[in-house]
């Protein structure tokens, strides 16, 4: 099949350096019309790099690069790429918020009819191309910021359809999303792929990886390792490749001996929650399961007095509490690590120091600081933790996604909370620093903490959990034990059905 | 690139000559140094020591302005109504004591004025999601309506009776430069040593963080807004004391001088950003550029260009500096 189609993009010895470092060298790559051509490789492997290369954000040092028949020279930029047919669905949003779905499809391209844009046609061929990739629940009229991050994405992957797109790139499609909403973004890959769209998937998520690829590319420190064909395509192979090292695809933790309990939930509800109960021992770690938007987050704000419960009771140590605010939790020694660190668990702008000792000085009412005493606080985190970085001073917003996550873990480590929340523990990850975190929350267990664990990542939950708790549409829908815990009953739980 | 990776040893051996490099401050100080050398040269009567000590004096209102400010903008803020704040203190103040008023319960109503005004702005700031901006600039307008209530338009002349800040001397200098110099040196502690000085910087660069942090946001930045009311109510009792005439017009402007010195100084507008050192060294040079290109001989019309120019001039040498970082 790959040896008739047509070769869209070829890619001959491009490398790439910045300030005299290398971070991208003699990379071969190809993609095939209607082929997905997956490339694999840690954080930091160089992939953002290649993407950047590929949109004309960066201009490469060396190499020919190829695209669609034509070479393109040293004038290549992010709009000469468009007009060639290049368009990169980007990890963040870059979606115009206060404009509506058709205005973001046609922005620049606008549908003019005497001089006037034509509203009508518009909403028509959006409402067209929606139903095509098989979006049609989105409303081509509904601002883009009622969007919810997956249909976000399927947006902009719309958009760079309208655009004519012939190569297209994904890069990390579907953090956040849930497991139906990877479901529906894989079928929108095998659409693309029908129309003869070469796509460059780019995805820590192997399974999907696996699912849709018709070869794999595996790149590590900004080198090319192997390109597998579709049927060499080997799971522990490619991540031995990606790692550089033999490693089995689901973590294995220690055992720790599970003590009393710590924490109970009674019969809770609020916003998006409806009469949740269960129970947190220590030295446990309770998996949370479920569909994006199955309630777990909005659970977890309610936990730690982010929003304001509307019934039942939560008690600790056998005390029932009344926490009015985060704070009150904190002194309770509660400690979450949220969902979307960038947004709510760092100040991004400020030191790693300062990011260390806030919560700290909080729970214990300090409130004269000494700043030599924060330095060597926060240098012993980033001996403990491993962070990367070149110093307490550091500012956080330099750290790549694994370090930060160690940053957000210093602050919680150092205020010594009983009970951690982890909302998506390694989303944005890397393998290497995903097991350092794996190994800090069995070392927590081993403390005799206790774990609260919402996870999306189906290996992590099954590998780290002592218990699963999977949750439909605001409620609790199943609880299983360690022996039971398997990827078809969760799933099967998680989509609201019974086993 | 931005992922450096230097481990613990090294990480302590890093130079103390390095990190003054890396000091924004630096730059302003040296700059500033540089400008004053400069001038001197051209101009003979500039490094004096009478001239000197008339630039200090020119530069404690907007400098005691300029650290409430600083304040109020590293917590994600801004206060546009601190200039017309300090005209309605003064005229109130000039009202009490012309009218037989004591000149304590005179300084005693203006701290009131401004505490109680600036935790109303706080208060409906903090409470709602109206933008900082629009918000006190709503006040300004607002105050200097009062202020020509207060005097009803005219002027309120106060005979020396509140002359200390510039009567009393030491070593030459007026009072009012050693009330100065002490704010600055408060504040310095209070943002070295305080977990007030911290939560500024949380508060202003993520308040959703800093609130999951244990952070009452809300009462923070009320707080913020009242230390700043305090300030202004000092600034106003120099500033009446230094001109002994209460009029609605004294501050006005004010507030762009104070904003100036702390965005020279390295404060940022997006808040999370600034220092009281790099704010002192940017009121300083909003103080010395005036009067140099008065000893100088250009033009006061020229004058607003030049520095206007400056302002920018500084700013974008710290945004190319911090991209660098």
């Amino acid at each position: 099949m790959v040896a008739e189609s047509k070769r869209l993009l070829n890619i001959e010895g491009v490398s790439k350096s910045f300030s005299g470092v290398t971070v991208f060298s003699d990379f071969d790559f190809d993609i095939y019309e209607g082929e997905v051509h997956c490339l694999c490789g840690e954080n930091g492997a160089g992939k953002s790099t290649f993407i950047k290369i590929l949109s004309g954000a960066h201009l490469p040092d060396g190499g020919k690069v190829v695209i669609n028949g034509e070479e393109v020279d040293d004038k290549y930029n992010p709009s000469i790429a468009m007009k060639l047919g290049v368009q990169t669905i980007y990890q963040e949003h870059t979606l115009m918020q206060n404009l509506t779905v058709m205005e973001n499809l046609f922005v620049g391209k606008e549908i003019v009819k005497r001089g006037v844009v034509d509203r009508e046609e518009m909403y028509k061929q959006s409402l067209d191309v929606l139903h095509e990739i098989g979006v049609d629940t989105i409303d081509p009229s509904s601002p883009v910021r009622e969007l919810g991050t997956a249909q976000q994405k399927f947006v902009q992957i719309a958009k760079a359809f309208v655009g004519k797109a012939k190569i297209m790139i994904m890069d990390e499609p579907t953090a956040s999303f849930g497991i139906h909403e990877i479901e529906q973004l894989l079928n929108i890959v095998g659409f693309l792929k029908s129309q003869g769209i070469g796509v460059l998937y780019i995805s820590h998520h192997l399974e999907e990886v696996f699912r849709i690829a018709d070869r794999v590319t595996v790149i590590r420190d900004g080198e090319k390792i192997r390109t597998y064909k579709k049927d060499e395509i080997n799971q522990s192979s490619i991540i031995k490749d990606m790692v550089g090292r033999d490693t089995s695809m689901m973590y294995k933790r220690d055992t720790v001996d599970i003590g009393e309990v710590v924490m109970e939930v009674n019969h809770v509800s609020g916003p998006g929650v409806e009469d949740v109960s269960f129970n947190l021992r220590k030295g446990e770690i309770v998996g949370f399961a479920g569909l994006v938007g199955a309630g777990r987050t909005e659970l977890a704000e309610l936990l730690f007095a982010r929003k304001k419960l509307t019934s039942g009771e939560i008690l600790i140590n056998g005390k029932k509490t009344n926490f009015k605010t985060p704070k009150d939790a904190i002194k309770a020694g509660m400690c979450m690590i949220t969902e979307d660190r960038q947004l709510s668990g760092l100040f991004l702008n400020q030191s790693i120091s300062l990011n260390t000792i806030l919560v700290h000085s909080s729970k214990n009412d300090t409130k004269i600081m000494d700043p030599k005493k924060e330095d060597s606080v926060s240098s012993e985190y980033i001996d403990k933790l491993k962070t990367k970085c070149t110093g307490p001073d550091q500012k956080v917003r330099f750290l790549s996604g694994g370090n930060q996550q160690k940053v957000i873990l210093s602050k919680w480590f150092y205020a010594e909370g009983d009970i951690f929340i982890f909302d998506e523990p390694t989303r944005g990850v890397d393998i290497g620093a995903k097991e350092e975190i794996y190994q800090l929350m069995v070392e927590l267990c081993n403390q005799g903490k206790a774990i609260i664990m919402i996870s999306s990542d189906m290996p992590e939950v099954i590998a780290m959990s002592d218990r699963v708790i999977i949750m439909n549409k605001g409620k609790k829908s199943a609880e299983i034990d360690k022996d039971k815990i398997n990827s078809e009953t969760i799933l099967s739980y998680a989509l609201g059905g019974t086993v | 690139m931005s992922e450096l990776q230097v481990n613990k040893a090294e990480i302590n051996k890093i130079p103390i000559g390095k990190k003054i490099l890396k000091n924004d401050n630096t730059y302003l100080l040296t700059g500033l140094i540089l400008y004053i050398v400069v001038i001197s040269m051209i101009a003979p009567n500039f490094a004096t020591q009478y001239n000197f000590s008339v630039v200090l004096q020119q530069l404690v209102v907007p400098a005691i302005l300029a650290v409430g400010m600083c304040l109020v903008m590293v917590s994600g803020g801004i206060d546009l109504s601190v200039g017309n704040l300090l005209s309605l203190a003064a005229c109130f103040m000039a009202f009490v004591i012309y009218n037989g008023g004591s000149v304590f319960v005179a300084i005693l109503s203006a701290i009131v004025i401004c505490v109680a005004g600036n935790l109303f702005v706080g208060f409906i700031i903090s409470r709602t999601d109206l933008e900082p901006f629009i918000v006190t600039l709503g006040m300004m307008i607002a105050y200097k309506g009062l202020a020509l209530i207060t005097t009803n338009g005219a002027e309120f002349p106060i005979m020396g009776e509140m002359g200390f800040a510039t009567s009393i001397r030491f070593f030459n200098f007026p009072l009012m430069i050693f009330i100065m110099i002490a704010v600055y040196i408060l504040f310095w502690f209070i943002f070295r040593y305080s977990r007030f000085g911290r939560r500024l910087y949380a508060v202003g660069d993520n308040p959703e963080a800093a609130f999951l942090a244990g952070i009452n946001v809300k009462n923070f930045k009320l707080l913020v807004y009242g230390i700043n009311g305090l300030l202004v109510a000092l600034a106003s009792i120099i500033m009446l004391s230094r001109n002994e005439v209460g009029n609605p017009y004294l501050g006005t402007g004010l507030e762009l001088d104070a904003i100036a010195a702390a965005v020279v100084g390295g404060t940022a507008l997006s808040g999370g950003k600034g220092n009281i050192i790099g704010t002192f060294l940017g009121a300083v040079w909003i103080g010395i550029i005036s009067n140099s290109l008065n000893v100088v001989g250009v033009s006061a019309f020229v004058q607003y260009i030049v520095t206007g120019g400056i302002i920018i001039a500084a700013v974008l040498v710290n945004s190319l500096r911090s991209k660098n970082a």
